[in-house]
């Protein structure tokens, strides 16, 4: 079942054509993941999906149904910006809910508490967000693009900014909460592993507004570290690459 | 070198006595010298820190009352001031043309010498009453207010504003669900400034007459040749602007830690 339908948009600036004539189709479950050079128009395609910017032409659907202009719309696209974003003067637990006073939803305790649950951030609720570490932050955020249980869920490079072995255990989190909340997401990131890693479709933007997409397969292999040495990964790595 | 917490009470302590004893004898030696010369004795106008205590203990009740008329008149000035910078940041929030007009405009009326005005305020709200001393307060102290606060709102995280946008959230709900939030700790933040303001507005209120009032009291004590009064008067002030500040900065920690 397609999720989300992204037909035919198109976004420009001033005279710069950034998005030209874009389709995607994600399906239930899967996860897309956007790469291309800086300037290709990726920030603005994940925007234009999550509804904060509006595109010139062209149409977002969610379950067969247009999401442009539509309020009723609103929470189904969770979205995770670049960086955490929390808000300083809440704590944990008032940082995932926001999107539910934000939406006006009733708040659901034990949804709160199961997203805290879920991004293993038991023990922090009532934590500023300046106590705690970079990769603990983007956990909150991710949570908070789930609280209002979206249909799809949007990150638009949301690791840049952690290290190494904090952005590792992020990806595993995300393809975790993929498997156990039949999670269909769409994610942004400068890096080819990251991409190939937690990809069923690639889609690598150029310069001059045109995409190619990959589907990545590796069989019955599950999704752990492990997989990134083998051979299929480093050929999916170099094609992509290549398209670069 | 690092000291005991408890060790700092008592270094202040000490550099408190070392300054009292200190004053008293310059004073003392610089008075008796200008005496033999046959010039003013500085005491004229720097009274020794013993007959600042002592004029504060015989007028103790009475400047106590003085301190509640000045406290009085700026808690409420700075009440108002706190009223007036959020409400004209909610508005300039919620409309980008009354912004483009109120920041500068307002900007510009900091830049008047507010406490100049004072006798035409007092001539307007009328002598001996309490309206002109608090709105004089209330324009000294709004403008800290206003500035740390439209700060907080403008720089919400742009990751949050955008959450807000993609769920179609209006400008009113994303000010009182968000900026609101982070306006918290920008607003006790502020009160440091803003409550030595509004005490300055009061006082210079009351150096204009209005029969009781700290300010009052400093003028009617300058025209009856009386600075140890003065001087008691003013010290009182001090010691209350420091120990609100230490209040302000025990209620930051508690309700705002990340300010």
């Amino acid at each position: 079942m397609n999720v989300l339908e992204v037909t035919n948009v198109s976004k420009s600036f001033v005279d710069n054509q950034v998005i030209n004539d874009f389709n995607l189709t994600l399906k239930a479950g899967k996860s897309t993941v956007i790469v291309g050079k800086s300037g290709t128009g990726k920030t603005t395609l994940v925007k234009i999906i999550s509804g904060i910017i509006k595109p010139d032409t062209g149409a977002v659907g969610l379950l067969g149904k247009s999401i442009n202009n539509n309020s009723t719309a609103a929470g189904s696209i969770g979205y995770v910006p670049q960086s955490p974003s929390l808000l300083q003067s809440m704590k944990v637990r008032e940082n995932v809910l926001l999107p539910l006073k934000i939406a006006s939803k009733h708040v659901d305790v034990s949804t709160v508490a199961q997203m805290i649950r879920l991004l293993r951030l038991e023990g922090f609720e009532g934590y500023y967000p300046y106590q705690l570490s970079r990769g603990q932050q983007q956990r909150v955020s991710l949570a908070r693009g789930l609280v209002l249980n979206p249909k799809v869920l949007v990150l638009d490079e949301p690791f840049a900014s952690v290290d190494e072995i904090a952005k590792e255990e992020l990806n595993l989190e995300l393809l975790r909460l993929k498997a156990t909340l039949k999670l269909s997401f769409i994610l942004v990131t400068h890096s080819i592993e990251e991409a190939v890693f937690l990809a069923d479709e690639i889609i690598v933007l150029s310069d001059d507004g045109s995409y190619k997409k990959i589907k990545i397969d590796f069989g019955k292999k599950s999704r752990t570290v492990e997989l990134k040495n083998t051979k299929k990964f480093f050929e999916y790595q170099s094609m992509i690459r290549r398209m670069l | 070198m690092t000291l005991h917490k408890g060790m700092h009470i008592v270094f202040i302590v000490l550099i408190l006595i070392a300054g009292f004893v200190a004053a008293e004898v310059i004073i003392a030696n610089l008075s008796l010298h200008a005496l033999k010369q046959g010039a003013t004795p500085i005491e004229v106008f720097l009274p020794k820190p013993s007959s600042v205590i002592g004029a504060y203990i015989e007028n103790f009740s009475h400047l106590n009352e003085d301190l509640f008329y000045t406290l009085y008149r700026s808690m409420v000035g700075l009440a108002l001031g706190a009223l007036l910078a959020i409400s004209i940041s909610f508005v300039a929030f919620l409309s980008t043309s009354f912004d483009r007009v109120a920041t500068p405009a307002l900007q510009a009326i900091n830049a008047f010498p507010i406490v100049g005005f004072a006798p035409l305020l007092i001539l307007i709200f009328g002598q001996g009453s309490d309206s002109g001393i608090i709105f004089l307060s209330m324009l000294l102290s709004y403008f800290p207010i206003y500035v740390s606060i439209s700060h907080a709102i403008r720089n919400t995280p742009k990751g949050i504003q955008e959450i807000a946008i993609a769920l179609g959230a209006s400008k009113y709900k994303d000010f009182i669900v968000i900026r609101m939030s982070e306006m918290k700790g920008a607003l006790i933040s502020s009160l440091r400034l803003a409550f030595p303001a509004s005490v300055i507005g009061a006082t210079v209120g009351e150096w204009l007459g209005t029969g009781r009032g700290i300010g009052q009291l400093v003028t009617v004590s300058l025209y009856r040749f009386e600075p140890e009064i003065m001087y008691a008067a003013l010290s009182t002030l001090i010691i209350v602007n420091l120990l609100a500040l230490w209040l302000i900065i025990r209620l930051e920690r508690k309700v705002a830690p990340w300010a």
